[in-house]
């Protein structure tokens, strides 16, 4: 068959188009397999800003990207660790040549990390990025905080609470489809509202991780257990495998211009200890 | 936001470099180099007189508000005072036009390298980036444009604070116990010398609220000999920016509180 000649700017299209559809599955396939095994991260919506809870005692995971943008990953390290620089290149690039109040999630993902991520994943001659993200942003008030989540083909999708209190003040990213589905089922059901204080979040985020982490290894004969005495067991189970609890924080009643902060092990621990 | 190249990130020569950031995406930040000899060159707007000093817990740093224009008053509530990060001031004394983005660089400077290299930027990397950027400005001072004089405090536990002057080339100068730049500082720097010399008050004994007060009436007395330094203008609510560094990061006074202890003659 002979190639099919396009006009210049146009992407050549190789002449036989199964091949590259057949080379993007078998990406995917081997990203989710890559990631079947990594710890999910849960970010949530709380009374003072936002947190991004996740647990990995190898490497980190919560990162500041600028003043009131914050990023989880999951994945490979050093993809892990490319996409973050290219989110603090592009917003610090921004924020100086425009200014700070610019620098903005929707435009960070949509205009600069989206299309670089979803070219270098149609590169089939090269490797692919394994990796899931969550980007926060924190907004003024809980409502409007804003969460985005980016997938390792370019794909993304915005969260966040609505004005009449719709909306899902909550995002997550996890090892496979289903333990997201689960963790996502659990959240809708546990969080009631988008002004849980502190301590209420980092409990719930806890109990999502612990969500995340059952449904994948938990067989699939075996239906969802969200009871709460249940949760603390199985994560009481799990730290002995998994340590190193990571909390970023959002904190709009931080003083300073940048609002992130990390959250020590003591803080983390005293939220934990009252865990109901 | 620039458009990426196939399979290109935005690359970084220097890790952690945030100009040499902005120099790989063709982000100019600088004003191009004047070429040679200027005939005539624009009237420049000054801001001048800034100073810091020590005291018990901590380093606060002052500045007037008026900038000029050879004799015209261009403004009279420019702010000298800048903070870089949640420890560190920097005083502007020369051209704000090229002060102001200076200072501006370096706190994107600073915020990239905490942000990006997962660690704060030393002390000394701080003072290195700040002589950098004066040594860059090197073309238009030939030319006489341009001419800025910053005085740099930082916060350090042991030290309880640190203070620099910087000559328009970048040698930096450490402080003892007070720095001060601008049109106005000889008559500051002499009341200083006096003081601790041989009044025997060193300033380290003060406490916050003192050094407020003394910083009030250094610059009131700039002020009265210096017309490129603008005093306190109570009835227009016009207030020297004071700040001071401590433990817990980088502070503004109110209002109130410079009401309260401006000079009284």
């Amino acid at each position: 068959m002979p190639d099919i000649h396009l006009p210049q700017g146009v992407m050549h299209v190789p002449s036989e188009p199964f091949r590259w559809v057949q080379a993007m599955h078998n990406r995917r396939e081997y990203i989710l397999e890559r990631l079947r095994e990594d710890s999910p991260v849960v970010g949530l919506s709380c009374e003072r800003g936002i947190l991004l809870f996740t647990v990995s005692a190898q490497s980190r995971k919560n990162y500041e990207i600028y003043d009131r943008i914050a990023f989880g990953g999951m994945g490979h390290p050093a993809d892990v660790e490319r996409i973050r620089l290219m989110a603090i290149d592009l917003a610090h690039i921004e924020g100086f040549t425009r200014s700070v109040q610019d620098v903005t999630l929707r435009r960070l993902v949509n205009f600069g990390i989206c299309p670089a991520v979803k070219h270098a994943f149609e590169l089939v001659h090269e490797a692919p990025f394994v990796f899931r993200s969550i980007f926060a942003q924190l907004g003024e008030t809980s409502r409007s905080n804003l969460f985005c989540r980016v997938d390792f083909d370019g794909s993304s999708g915005f969260n966040m609470s609505c004005a009449d209190g719709s909306g899902q003040p909550y995002c997550v990213v996890g090892s496979t489809p289903a333990s997201e589905a689960e963790m996502l089922e659990f959240l809708a059901d546990r969080v009631r509202s988008i002004n849980h204080n502190l301590e209420e979040a980092v409990q719930i985020a806890a109990q999502a991780w612990t969500v995340g982490m059952e449904a994948i290894r938990r067989s699939a004969f075996e239906e969802p257990d969200f009871d709460a005495a249940s949760l603390k067991r199985k994560w009481k189970e799990l730290q002995t495998r998994h340590s190193g609890v990571q909390m970023m924080l959002l904190d709009r009643d931080l003083k300073s211009d940048c609002k992130c902060r990390i959250a020590t092990q003591d803080e983390i621990k005293g939220f934990l200890q009252n865990w109901k | 936001m620039k458009n990426l190249p196939f399979n290109a990130f935005p690359t970084q020569f220097r890790p952690g470099d945030f100009s040499s950031l902005l120099a790989a995406n063709g982000i100019d930040w600088q004003p191009p180099s004047p070429g040679q000899g200027l005939t005539a060159g624009p009237q420049q707007t000054q801001a001048t007189t800034v100073l810091a000093i020590k005291f018990a817990g901590g380093v606060l740093m002052a500045g007037d508000r008026r900038a000029t224009a050879g004799n015209v008053v261009v403004y009279d509530r420019a702010d000298k005072v800048l903070p870089l990060d949640d420890f560190t001031l920097l005083g502007i004394a020369g051209v704000p036009a090229f002060a102001w983005e200076m200072a501006r660089m370096l706190s994107h400077s600073f915020k990239y390298f905490r942000r990006s290299q997962l660690q704060e930027l030393s002390l000394e990397g701080k003072l290195r980036s700040l002589s950098a950027i004066l040594r860059g400005n090197l073309p238009w001072l030939m030319q006489g444009v341009g001419i800025v004089a910053p005085i740099l405090a930082s916060w350090e536990e042991a030290s309880q604070g640190r203070l620099f002057t910087y000559d328009p080339l970048g040698a930096e100068f450490e402080g003892v116990s007070y720095a001060t730049s601008g049109s106005g500082s000889g008559v500051i720097e002499a009341i200083l010398l006096h003081r601790t010399r041989y009044e025997g008050k060193p300033l380290q004994q003060l406490n916050r609220d003192g050094a407020i007060a003394l910083a009030l009436q250094l610059l009131e007395a700039a002020a009265d000999s210096d017309s490129a330094t603008g005093g306190i203008r109570a009835a227009a609510g016009i207030y020297p920016s004071v700040h001071w560094i401590d433990g817990l990061g980088v502070q503004t006074a109110p209002e109130s509180l410079l009401k309260k202890l401006q000079p009284t003659i």
